[in-house]
């Protein structure tokens, strides 16, 4: 193991293969901060140009670019509540309270710091339990998924600062925008009202744009001029740095955000986003200072931007391991290695062990390089705050445009955001939360498709569940997080 | 009269070149739409043949990535676009076959003029090593006495199974999966028993020995495992087929399709494109536009009972 970690750092150690894994982390970080230009855009662009590096250092610059991108997504989330990429969504939700409360740096910092942690943490997950991990992948079947999903789902309960019946009715929405498109078993089309758009469903770049971003600048519009201009940087250097009591709060939700983001990551539908959106729901539930989330908890942007971090990791394992692409950016890196004929799988490591070890020495380098052009960035970006909002509130629209655009090509994709804009604008106004909303539409999907697979191959038959213990548990739990939801809801209206 | 002599001299001139050069048509760059993003195997297999043809044609070719409506949106563009030959699209049966009986398409055959095709996708039938199944006939007769899943992306994979089904009497009960990849894990995992995709998604799995291959599902042998004999040779009248060929608009000049005929027939046979062919699990496979348009139809008129059959077709 350390000679072939030692081989991989040999083969890192050209002056072509290191400015290749530079230049994949300050790629990805910029396409990160961009709202709207995502990975699997940026990676599609640059193929067609890395077919004139050798297969190790066009890997290592894609590599670089779909993990740093969990870095720079979280920036704009914070300071201006428009996520960066999709794994950052949910840090809007804590996050960008923070910065209102003059803790963007601490937020900021805290991503950084437990990012690169959790990343550290995916790559020592990558490097030791490689073998041993795909197995699991292995045994997750149709019911395990729509289990593990049912699980997630349960969460939204925790999510319900507003109300149960709220939350519920946001998930209800969430999961219909999710079934748009596409019937995953019957292949025809549904929801789609005659637009062509619509039969790939409803993206979550505009989706998300909308709901957050969009609907905050509507906000600040309509806000008063004096007003709008609160967010103000810290004074000190001093104050761009997480407080010791924000640093504390934050260990728990790191490790656990590292090891969840990690094992989500591995499963083929898995990935970042969903390893954030499922640690943000947890700490959720573990938090002991409910009242807070939804107001600027530090556990809100730890958890979630850990898990994020890991779960990229964690979605090489199956890449590397069994030639298995767990979401679409991992597909496109797999195209990657075929067009340099490269087979990934269990024989990479006999038959092109550079490749295997190139990538991961690559990604501890990267991850290095990620910190430091993160953390003192922060500064700089904070700084971005003393920008009246009204000019920088013009500036991000048109960058949202322009994302939301570059991802298809499409101008319906514009109309959807704007729409998803206004709806974001008057759900809030109504006293609505947008998580369960978004966290529905991110889990619905996959949960559909797996329960109906798991029918048809059961042929109607429920009692096939009993032979599968990881679907049971997973069950179990989603049945007592709904319980115990009910039940602290309870004791706090007698204590009320 | 001299500004009309002058304007006539003009045009003359602007006209003169062109006439000249009719015979070396295409005077500037060819498009081409590619339905799917880039990365995929049509994508890739687009862009090597492209390469060729750049050669062969003296012009530059450039491709355009059509994402979107699940791989229709591209040949509708192709549909759309001027009659001229300077716009053309790659695609096969699941964006002119398939897709028109699961989506609303405004198009048909009837809107293209076919240019040849050039490379066709292998298929197999697999199942996990664990599985008692050690033949092609084992997994028929176990279908026969009971209800047998298998996992698939969707058509024509999963038409080749019904065929199988309908020629053997066995019950095979089809599980759609997002992508070739999460079949292929599903059947590794035992939650489908057997799989029929292409060999990208399944390499890997039948050289690390957790997949077993019962059969080629496709005219000939896999390269991989020549020793695995296909459907055919196994006395089953079953081959599942597809294959990446041009598209125009119909209305293209008879001339000028006949010039890019040429190129496309002449870039195919490159030893480079089967190369690269060959690591999407594609073999190069040469069809006049002929034979692809009529290739086109009939598995137009044959999928469409089929699926409906299924369940798996839009209502008309």
């Amino acid at each position: 193991m350390m000679d072939g970690l030692l081989h991989g750092f040999a083969v890192l150690s050209t002056w072509q293969n290191l400015s290749l894994c530079l230049l994949g982390a300050f790629l990805g970080t910029l396409v990160g901060v961009l709202p709207g230009l995502g990975p699997a855009t940026t990676i599609a662009l640059l193929l067609p140009i890395t077919l004139k590096l050798d297969p190790t250092g066009a890997i290592i610059l894609l590599a670089g670019i779909y993990y740093g991108v969990a870095y720079g997504g979280t920036l704009t989330s914070v300071l201006m509540r428009i996520p960066g990429e999709a794994s950052s969504v949910v840090t809007c939700l804590d996050g960008y309270e923070m910065a209102r409360r003059g803790r963007a740096g601490a937020a900021l910092g805290i991503a950084a710091i437990g990012s690169f942690f959790a990343s550290t943490v995916g790559i020592l997950g990558v490097m030791l339990l490689s073998p041993l991990l795909a197995e699991l992948v292995i045994a997750f079947g149709p019911w395990e998924y729509a289990a593990l999903m049912l699980a997630g789902l349960s969460l939204i309960a925790f999510f319900a600062a507003s109300g149960l019946a709220k939350a519920a009715l946001m998930a209800l929405l969430g999961l219909f925008l999710g079934s748009v498109g596409i019937d995953p078993i019957a292949g025809t089309p549904r929801f789609t009202f005659g637009i062509p758009e619509l039969v790939d469903g409803i993206n979550i770049t505009p989706l998300a744009l909308g709901l957050f971003g969009l609907s905050e600048l509507l906000f600040l519009a309509l806000a008063r001029p004096g007003k709008a201009e609160i967010l103000r940087p810290p004074n000190s250097l001093l104050g761009f740095l997480p407080n010791r009591e924000e640093a504390r709060r934050s260990v728990a939700p790191v490790l656990r955000g590292s090891v969840l983001g990690f094992l989500v990551g591995l499963l083929p539908g898995g990935g970042a986003v969903l390893a954030s959106f499922l640690s943000y729901a947890v700490e959720r539930r573990l938090t002991r200072r409910p009242e807070e989330f939804g107001r600027g908890a530090v556990e809100g942007v730890a958890g979630p931007e850990a898990a994020n971090n890991s779960g990229t990791a964690g979605a090489f394992i199956p890449l590397l391991t069994l030639g298995i692409p767990s979401n679409a950016v991992t597909a496109l890196l797999l195209g990657a290695l075929l067009i340099h004929g490269v087979q990934p799988g269990p024989m990479i490591l006999e038959r092109q062990p550079e490749i295997y070890w190139g990538v991961i020495a690559s990604m501890y380098l990267g991850n290095l390089i990620l910190l430091v052009l993160n953390l003192p960035l922060v500064g700089l970006f904070v700084r971005a705050l003393e920008i009246p909002r009204r000019f920088m509130a013009a500036a991000i629209l048109s960058i949202c445009v322009i994302g939301v655009y570059s991802t298809n090509l499409a101008t319906f994709d514009i109309l959807l955001a704007v729409g998803f804009g206004l709806l974001g604008f008057a759900l809030r106004r109504g006293g609505f939360d947008l998580g369960p909303l978004i966290l529905a539409y991110v889990l619905g999907p996959t949960f559909e498709r797996s329960l109906r697979q798991g029918l048809l191959i059961a042929d109607g038959n429920l009692l096939e569940l009993a032979d599968r213990p990881i679907a049971l548990g997973f069950i179990l739990a989603a049945v007592a997080t709904l319980a115990g939801a009910v039940l602290l809801r309870n004791r706090a209206r007698v204590a009320d | 009269m001299q500004r009309r002599t002058l304007l006539a001299a003009g045009a003359a001139g602007l006209f003169a070149p062109h006439l000249a050069r009719a015979a070396t048509w295409p005077e500037r760059e060819v498009t081409i739409i590619v339905q799917y993003g880039p990365g995929g195997s049509t994508d890739v297999s687009t862009r090597a043949i492209a390469a060729e043809m750049e050669k062969i044609l003296g012009v530059p070719v450039q491709i355009v990535n059509r994402p979107g409506g699940q791989g229709t949106v591209g040949p509708q563009q192709v549909a759309a676009a001027r009659p001229d030959g300077y716009t053309l699209g790659t695609t096969g049966l699941a964006g002119l076959a398939i897709a028109p009986h699961m989506l609303d398409v405004p198009y048909s055959a009837d809107s293209f003029a076919f240019l040849p095709a050039f490379a066709r996708y292998l298929y197999g039938i697999a199942v996990r090593a664990e599985s008692p199944h050690r033949t092609l006939a084992d997994l028929i007769a176990a279908a026969r006495a009971k209800r047998t899943t298998f996992g698939a992306t969707g058509a024509p994979n999963n038409i080749g199974m019904f065929d199988l089904a309908r020629l053997t009497g066995a019950r095979f009960q089809f599980v759609p999966f997002g992508s070739g990849a999460e079949a292929v894990t599903a059947a590794i995992g035992g939650h489908v028993e057997a799989v029929i995709q292409n060999p990208p998604e399944m390499l890997p799995a039948l050289e690390s020995g957790r997949l077993r291959l019962l059969a080629s599902a496709s005219a000939g042998r896999w390269k991989e495992f020549p020793e695995v004999p296909t459907l055919r040779e196994q006395g089953h009248e079953v081959v599942v087929d597809s294959m990446i060929g041009f598209i125009g608009p119909r209305g293209i000049p008879e001339e000028r399709r006949a010039v890019l005929a040429r190129a496309i027939l002449e870039a195919a046979q490159k030893p480079a494109l089967a190369e690269i062919l060959g690591r999407f699990g594609m073999v190069p496979s040469l069809m006049q536009a002929a034979e692809f348009e009529t290739t086109v139809r009939q598995a137009h008129d044959r999928f469409g009972p089929q699926l409906r059959e299924a369940g798996l077709a839009r209502k008309r």
